[in-house]
Formats: C-alpha cells, structure tokens, sequence
C-alpha cells in the first residue's frame, strides 16, 4: 500500500529522539452493510476505510499517532512530532528487515467484496421471511449484513515485516414479538473470518427461526423471580459469562497494572475443578481467529485456566515488557485509530462429562438460561452483570415455566467456584467485543454449565 | 488532491452516472489522548483523522459510500458503490434538503487546546492522580486518569449549491479509582467535559471519585422487594440516554419504541418536562444545524408529562407529513444521517438533593448503575440494570449497598416519579449531550438476597 522503503524511514525518524522500539500498522478495508427492516432495505453501505498507525516505545511506555494522509512527507512530519514527545536522544536505528511473511490458515472462498449487495440481499429475505411468518405475535424483523475485507501490513524496528488479510462475514437477525403493547425481541447472529460460502455452512433459515422462537415465547412469559438460586447456564453465547466475569481479567491490559484480581496469582486454584477455558486465535475460520494478530505475531492457543489452576495471561507486546512476559499473540485493536492491547480471540470453556439432562435434574428449584444476552464488568472488581435472553425456571430437575426479564450478577472471582458442573456440549458463538483498543471481533463458548448459587435480577421479588 | 476539486468532481461524475443529487460530507478531527499511571504517562496518542461520506439520489432512492483516502481514484469507488447500494434499497424516499433556510448564530466560545503545552494536559492528570491517592489510604489504585482534547471540523457540500461548515473545540477529563480494605473492593469513577482548560478542577474531581469509592467499601447486598428508589442525577441521566433512541421517529414508525402509540399521552408524571436544546450554553451538541442541513429549534418533547413530539430527520417526517425537527445525526463520515437528540434533559425541579433523601423514611439512593447495553430493553421499556448505592433511613445512610438490580419498565418510571431535584448535571456526550437532574421514584423491584 505505501512503498517499503518509506515505512522504514518512517520507523527511522521515530527512534530519532529516543525509544527502543517503533512500529507502523497500515490498513485498508473495504466494508459492506445492508440493514433491512420490515423486509423493506432501509439502507446500504459501502466504504474504505484507511489509515496508518505509528507506535514508539521507550522502556514501559508506549505513544501512539495515527493518520489517514500517507503521503511520505506528512508521515514524516507526524513521525517527527510524536518522536518528540520522548524528549530524548536516538539510542538506537531499526534493524534490516527480514522478508514478508503471510500466512493462510483461514481459507476463504468466496470474497464478500466480488458479491453483489443483490445476492446478500437474497440470503437477508430468506432469514426475514422465516423470521416474520414464525407466528401472528412476531410484528417486526431486523436483519443487518455486513462484511469486511481488511488488508494489513506491520513493520518493526526489529525487522518484522508482515502482511495480512482478514476477510469476515456476519448476518445479524432480530425478530419483535408483541402482544398488547408489550414487547420482546430474539436475537442471532452468526459470523466468521470466512468468505460468502460461510452461508452455505449454515442453516440461516434455522437461525431465523429461533431468533422468532425466542421472542414469541419470551413476549407470553412472565417475569423472573429476584433473588439467589442455583442457575445452568446453556452452551453457546452462555459463554459470555466466562468472556466478562474472567476473560477481561486476565487480559494483561489489566494484569500489567496490577488492578486485575487475578494478577500475580498463576498456580492458584481460581476456579473449581471442573473449570478448564482456552483462547484459541487459531481455530480455522472462526470469527475471532486471524493468521497474525495485530503487532505482527502470529495467533496461538493459550491455556488459562486447567482444572481450575491458572495457567497465564492474555499478553501484548507493551504489557509484556511491564511483566517481563512474552506476548501471546493477542495484540487486538479495532482499526489503525487504536493502539494496539490483549484481547481475546475465540475464548471458550473446555466441555467436561456431564450430560444436559444430567444437569437440569440435579437442580430442585432455579434458573435455566437457555440463551444469554450481553453484558458487562468492572475489571477492578469483578463485577458483572448479563441479561438473560430465553429464561426457564427449574422445577424438581425438569424445565418449567419461561422467565423474562432476567440479569444474572456476581464477581467473577465468586462464580468461577460456583461453577460445579461442566457440560460435554460445547459451542462458540460471535460477539463484538469493546475495550480500549476498540471493538474486535470475538467469540464466546462454553458448554452447558450448573453454577450453584447466583444472585437473579428480576421483577417479582418476595416482601422485605 | 484538493478537496475543492475532489467535491467538483465527484458531483460531476455522481450527474454523469445518474444522480440526481448529491451530496459530501466531510469530517476532519485532531486530538490528542493522555493517560497517567502512577506517576508516568501511561499511553500518549496524536490523532489526526480525516474522512469523506458520500450520499447521492438514484432513481429517487438514497445511495451511500465513504473513504478515508482521499484521492482520485477513490471517486470511482464512492460513486459506484453508492449507486449499487441505491439500487437495492426498497423506497424511493431519498431526501437531500435543498432549501435555503435561516440559522441561529451561536456564539459558545472554547479555548484552541492545540496551542496548549502537553506537558500541562500531563500535569493536570498527575495533580489529579496525585489527589485521589492523597484522598486516603484505601485508594488502592487510581485505575485511569484520562485527558483528552479535539477539533473537530465538519463541512457539508451538496449539488443544490448548500455550504455549511462548523468547527468547535472541546476537552474530557476520566478518572476512576479502586479503593481496598481488607474485606472489600469497589470502583468509582467519572467523567467531566470542558471548553475552556482552566475550567477544570483536578483537585475537585478526584477527590469526589475517591470519596464516593471508599463510602461504598463494606456494601452488601439488600432483601429483594419494592423500594422507594433516588437515582442520582448521573444515574437518571445514564438511565434517560438508555432510553433515548426511543423518542426517534424512525424507530417508533418501524415499531421498535416504547413511544409508539404514546403521542398526546400521558407518559410521565405532570411536573416532568423533557427539553431538546440545541441551543444551550453548556450543551456539547449545541448546532445551528443539523446533518442533513435543516435549521435545528428548541422544543419540549414531554411536556408536563405529555409526549408532544418524536425527533424527525427529513425521511422520517416526510413519512408522517411533518417538518423535520432538526435532529438529523451522523456521528462521522461512515455513518448514515440517523437520528438523535442534540441536547437533552429533563428539567429541574425545586427539592435539594438532600430533601429528596427525606421524602420517604426508606430509599435506596442508587449512585451507580451497569449493564445498559444488555439489561434495558428499547422496544418494551423494561429494564434490569445491577446497581450499587446506600439504604438510607430518614434520610441518613444506614449502610452502602452492592450486588442488587434494580428492575422495572421506563414508562411506568417516568409515571412514578415522585421528587425531582434541583441539580441538572449534563453528562459526557455521545449521540446526544443527555443530563437529568436527580429523580425520586415511588417503587421499583429491587433484586437482592
């Protein structure tokens, strides 16, 4: 995208007044959307988004300056700039770089960029149509396409030179029941780093419907009991349990500082037994995979968590200077306007031996979360929170009566303890997953899990 | 490439293949971001941002495309791609507001935070960090201490000769802290906007954080059932600008409100009144236009508790037969023109803070409130947010309060309030600068033990 020998004068000019590293990241992604509402395109869009990333470290400190005018003498002049806030003397000049590297773990087929907005048009109606005639309650759908093909090249002051491409696809699929003014809304949406094919791997017609299912069951429940119960939490996006209350907190945006509560705890017990979670960024295809991640390391699969021992740390290449770690291969960042930190890629919880009925029959009376909804935690503290999508109650080992309107709150420390069963059923769903390097996108997954006591957020709360 | 000659000639080519209109926005932004950790400059970013929409009407449907590189060989891209997108949309409802209109001169002045040292920008994050560790001994850690400063300029170019452009200025400072006893651990933090630099008070800031995250060391949960419920102004408005994509025309008109059905009803308690300002002083989305162009105005959308209006864009009011009320948004380049409030809030009452602790012998008096992106739901209004505060008894505090949720539907809120405060804060703004003072609420469902 910009000549070789520019990037490296680049680098160059920004170790000129100090700093002991440099790095430039420069993207170009083509993206497409197409939002339909009612079976009617309310809107399409089409873009480029472009831009270059510098970054300069001195020791444990990191600046960052991004830019979408690449002409030579403008990087220059923001390369100049940013070195100066170092207010230092060159310590050293960039190594010789090495040949590129690429990587193709992640075959794609069809490229989302060569299919016309019509085509995608035809795969949103067939998701609408099932969706809006599931039965006379669902009064609206909201179906939303959307692709990106991002090209990336990374250079470093050590000689790294990278280029990669991640092409990704998503079909988001909300369907609102409603009875008498009252409102409920399901929710799908399955994505991957994949190309076009990735619809004919999937049943979009099945997602459509149980997007129309949840509403139209959740719209004739009634409100969820408030209080602490035992709670199984379904396989799939349950997963996002695991990805707040635990995953963040070991990111080492967090450990670095100290202000994680799992810092300095490896080789501690932080989880039952039966507890074992893995980030993975090399699962083929997978929404939250690519070949390398964003500081030009290629993606691996860590171990966080084995039989409830902690194992280590989501690591970037800043915070690993602060810990004296090695990076993970988990430096994430949304786009060239940020820079880069750990995240997560496709974390899961690994499946463990027991069976569904298994664990619905050993509950006498609590909450069955069929489906979770997002949610959100204080890394500092561990305090989450999620709303529950499709809600049962438990009634003596056997799902009862819909719930609606359910949040499920706790810290993490506490429910990775509480969590006593694992199930052997485990599935990844897609999410975007928003922090300080931005939104990127990551995969949630688990089993069906039993957490043995939780506090339940809901409307019909006992007399105080 | 000039962006003169760019603009001549992508309304050039967007006539030559078809459009009838067209327009270009464009939105440049330089900023910096600051942020300190005990003692150092933790993260220390220069951006300089630049991008271009372009919107153009094909056979009377809407097309959209945009780039962040701005050269020629991009024209072909924003034209192809737009008339490609206009061709699959359903209706032929595309709008590009071609009127000449008159526009309110504002007059809000900032500092050029540009031409301010860095080294200032830093020490006033030190200074405040410096503060809520001097505050007491169990602030643990200061978590994040942020600055940040922008320009942001934006000019809106279209082929029926409109010219507008906007430049404006502004700061934000964060700071959030983790305060530790043996037993316990809890986190405050807050965020303050600014126009001029020395408006703000590291000293004041941090201290407030600090203090409100020791008070609620030692909080425990509370038995489940109805409590008479305080939301905090920051907390009412957190709660308001949940709910504000509510009032949207277009998301009533595709059944995807609370508000649907509800124009010239009641919809809150008769002292409530709900303002869209877009001329306030401190208002951070003060415009003399909107995104699409067309003048913006002053209205009071809940008037002593009736709904007298949704916010219309040009599409969404020429599908009910009205003017647009000026709230067209687009949040940068990339965006569609949506809608959104400009500056909102609800208007203060005459109750002090403290006499609203009173009102009744037992409330929970909510400080902090999490999970609004998942536990509020837009279209049926219900909520279940998990909180944190203090039980207060006669208007004193009994104990802090955690791992609770608070539940109920906005609706039924806004029906059910029983003291409104005299202490409008605005908060940070988003889409829409959204404030609301504190709000006494008769019940709501308290989830706990």
């Amino acid at each position: 995208m910009i000549e070789k020998n520019i990037l490296l004068e680049v680098i160059d000019t920004a170790l000129s007044e100090g700093g002991d590293y440099a790095e430039v990241f420069i993207e170009k992604s083509h993206l497409n959307s197409i939002k339909m509402i009612g079976g009617d395109v309310e809107e399409a869009r089409s873009g480029t988004d472009y831009g270059l990333g510098l970054r300069i470290f001195n020791n444990f400190n990191g600046i960052y300056a991004y830019t979408n005018n690449t002409e030579r003498d403008n990087l220059l002049k923001v390369a100049r700039n940013t070195a100066r806030a170092l207010k230092a003397e060159r310590i050293m000049s960039p190594n010789r770089l090495e040949p590129a590297r690429e990587m193709n773990n992640h075959l794609i087929k069809i490229r989302p960029d060569k299919v016309s907005q019509s085509d995608k048009l035809d795969l949103m109606k067939r998701a609408d149509q099932v969706a809006s005639n599931y039965d006379d309650s669902i009064k609206q759908t909201v179906i939303n396409y959307f692709d990106k093909n991002q090209k990336i090249t990374f250079i470093n002051s050590e000689g790294d030179y990278v280029n990669d491409e991640r092409v990704r696809t998503r079909l988001a699929i909300s369907a609102v029941a409603s009875i008498n003014g009252e409102k409920q809304t399901g929710f799908y949406a399955p994505g991957a780093h994949m190309g076009f094919e990735f619809y004919d791997t999937i049943d979009i017609e099945e997602y459509a419907e149980e997007a129309a299912r949840i509403a139209a069951t959740m719209i004739k429940a009634d409100y969820a009991p408030a209080g602490k119960m035992p709670v199984v939490i379904d396989n799939g996006f349950g997963g996002v349990i695991f990805h707040e209350a635990c995953g963040h907190s070991l990111e080492a945006t967090s450990v670095a500082k100290k202000t994680s509560v799992f810092a300095d705890r490896v080789g501690d017990q932080i989880a039952s037994e039966v507890v074992t979670a893995i980030d993975d960024g090399t699962i083929p295809n997978a929404w939250g995979s690519q070949n390398f991640d964003d500081e030009g390391i290629p993606m691996q699969k860590n171990v966080l968590i084995k039989d409830g021992i902690l194992q280590g740390y989501l690591v970037d290449r800043l915070n690993g200077r602060r810990m004296g770690a090695e990076p993970t291969g988990s430096g994430r960042r949304e786009s060239y306007k940020y820079a880069p930190t750990s995240r997560m890629t496709n974390t899961y919880i690994a499946p463990g031996e027991s069976s569904k009925d298994d664990i619905i029959n050993s509950v006498d009376y609590g909450l069955y979360a069929s489906k979770m909804g997002g949610g959100s935690v204080d890394p500092s503290t561990g305090q989450f929170n999620f709303n529950v999508q499709e809600g049962y109650l438990i009634r003596d080992g056997k799902i009862a009566e819909p719930v609606r309107g359910a949040t499920l709150i706790g810290k993490g420390e506490d429910i990775l303890k509480k969590i006593d069963m694992v199930g052997d059923n485990l599935a990844h769903e897609q999410g975007m997953c928003g922090s300080i390097s931005g939104a990127v996108p990551t995969n949630v997954g688990q089993p069906m899990i039993r957490v043995s006591e939780l506090t339940v957020g809901g409307r019909e709360g006992g007399q105080s | 490439m000039k962006y003169k000659d760019f603009k001549e000639k992508i309304f050039k080519q967007a006539k030559a293949a078809g459009f009838s209109e067209a327009e270009l926005y464009r939105n440049r932004n330089s900023s910096i971001d600051l942020r300190v950790f005990k003692g150092e400059v933790d993260h220390y970013s220069l951006n300089d941002d630049d991008g271009i929409g372009f919107r153009g009407i094909y056979q009377g449907k809407m097309g959209f495309s945009y780039t962040e590189s701005i050269s020629e060989t991009e024209i072909d891209f924003l034209v192809n791609k737009a008339k490609e997108n206009a061709v699959i949309v359903d209706k032929e409802e595309g709008i590009i507001f071609s009127e000449k209109a008159e526009y309110k001169e504002l007059n809000i002045e900032s500092d050029d935070f540009g031409e301010i040292s860095p080294d200032d920008k830093i020490e006033l994050l030190k200074k405040a960090e410096k503060a809520a560790y001097d505050y007491d001994d169990r602030i643990e850690v200061v978590n994040y201490c942020m600055y940040s400063d922008m320009m942001l300029e934006e000019a809106m170019d279209n082929t029926a000769e409109l010219e507008l452009s906007n430049k404006s200025q502004l700061a934000y400072m964060f700071i959030s802290v983790v305060a530790a006893d043996k037993a316990d651990k809890k986190s405050s933090g807050k965020v303050v906007v600014k126009r001029k630099f020395a408006d703000f008070d590291p000293v004041v800031l941090a201290e407030e954080v600090a203090e409100e995250a020791v008070s609620l060391l030692g909080a425990s949960s509370i038995k489940s059932g109805d409590y008479s419920v305080l939301l905090r102004h920051d907390v009412a408005g957190d709660l308001l600008q949940t709910f504000a994509s509510t009032l949207s025309a277009e998301n009533v008109q595709k059944g995807l409100s609370l508000f649907e059905g509800k124009l010239d009803k009641k919809v809150a308690v008769t002292d409530l009144t709900l303002i869209d300002d877009p001329f306030m002083e401190e208002g951070f989305r003060s415009t003399p236009f909107d995104s699409e162009g067309y003048p913006t105005r002053r209205k009071e959308i809940i008037k002593d508790g009736i709904l007298t209006t949704y916010l219309y864009n040009l599409k969404a009011a020429a599908r009910d037969g009205v003017e647009s009320t000026g709230n067209a948004f687009r949040s940068s380049h990339k965006s569609s023109v949506g809608i959104s409030p400009t500056n909102l809030y609800i208007e203060q009452g005459q109750t002090s803070y403290d006499q609203l602790k009173k009102m009744k012998e037992r409330i929970l008096l909510v400080t902090d409130i999490t999970g609004l992106h998942a536990g509020a739901n837009q279209v049926s209004g219900d909520f279940s947010l998990s909180a944190e505060g203090f039980l207060l008894e006669d208007g004193e505090i009994i104990k802090p309060v955690e791992q609770i949720t608070i539940s109920g539907n906005f609706i039924e809120l806004l029906k059910d309030v029983i003291g409104i405060g005299d202490d409008l804060e605005m908060g940070s703004p988003g889409s829409g600068h959204i404030g609301s003072p504190s709000l006494l609420i008769g019940s709501l469902s308290v989830g706990g033990n």
